[in-house]
């Protein structure tokens, strides 16, 4: 799942070498936060948070494979 | 700042990137399933999943397959080249092929219903894609007619009995 997010996330910024995803497990499900450039925030977010749904939406469904939730959060170094 | 001023790719190199980037998708996320370019027409790239875990990227109404496109988009286009835009159509597991053949025998039957009730018939909200397979499928029906209305993502046609102005 990190490998995922990570990859999605470096294809979207200008400073792919900024990011970095830390996983924080919990009992029910696992937390990622996403950690970017300033500069990036808005091209992880979008307008009206649409990219950053659409990686929720989509960091869900694969971790449903594995019965797992999963919760996205994005910072800003 | 990596802001060199590259040349314009080409729609054919904008959907091997595309290609690519759905292919790392799929390997990271640990998902046994293949991608493939089915076909590149003007600046449109149709790209399959398919395979076992294909169906995982369905979701309700095809909405983890519009938000993964979305994402392929984004990622390949970096919102830049707005001449040379590209439109990326995925499917996983024949998705968008069966939903399109049952939205069309919806759009029909819901013209047999407005046409026998002389009533408008609303359709739950569909994204542009779709309600643009409704809207084809209905546009030589000589007895309704299609419009879209309300704002993203609770857009939705209305299929009302053809004004006879004429």
């Amino acid at each position: 799942m990190k490998a995922l997010i990570e990859y999605i996330v470096k294809a979207l910024v200008d400073e792919p070498e900024q990011v970095s995803i830390t996983e924080v497990p919990g009992d029910e499900a696992t937390t990622f936060e996403v950690h970017v450039a300033p500069t990036d925030l808005g091209k992880v977010i979008g307008k009206q948070g649409r990219i950053a749904n659409a990686l929720r939406t989509v960091a869900k469904a694969v971790a449903m494979k594995d019965k797992r939730k999963v919760y996205l959060e994005i910072v800003a170094e | 700042m990596t802001q060199e001023r590259a040349e314009v790719p080409t729609a054919d190199d904008l959907a091997q990137q595309a290609v690519a980037h759905v292919s790392h998708l799929v390997e990271a996320a640990q998902l046994n399933a293949s991608v493939k370019l089915t076909s590149l027409e003007g600046d449109i790239v149709n790209i399959d999943i398919d395979g076992e875990d294909a169906s995982l990227l369905i979701g309700r109404r095809g909405q983890v397959l519009d938000a993964l496109q979305y994402l392929v988009l984004v990622m390949t286009t970096h919102d830049k080249y707005g001449s040379n835009r590209l439109r990326i159509h995925l499917d996983a597991d024949g998705y968008r092929q069966r939903r399109a053949d049952s939205l069309r025998d919806l759009a029909r039957s819901l013209a047999d219903q407005v046409r026998a009730t002389g009533e408008e018939a609303v359709i739950e909200p569909l994204n542009a894609l779709e309600r643009r397979i409704v809207h084809t499928e209905l546009v030589d029906d000589p007895d309704v007619e299609t419009y879209s209305e309300g704002e993203e993502p609770h857009r939705h046609i209305v299929i009302t009995p053809r004004r006879s102005d004429s």
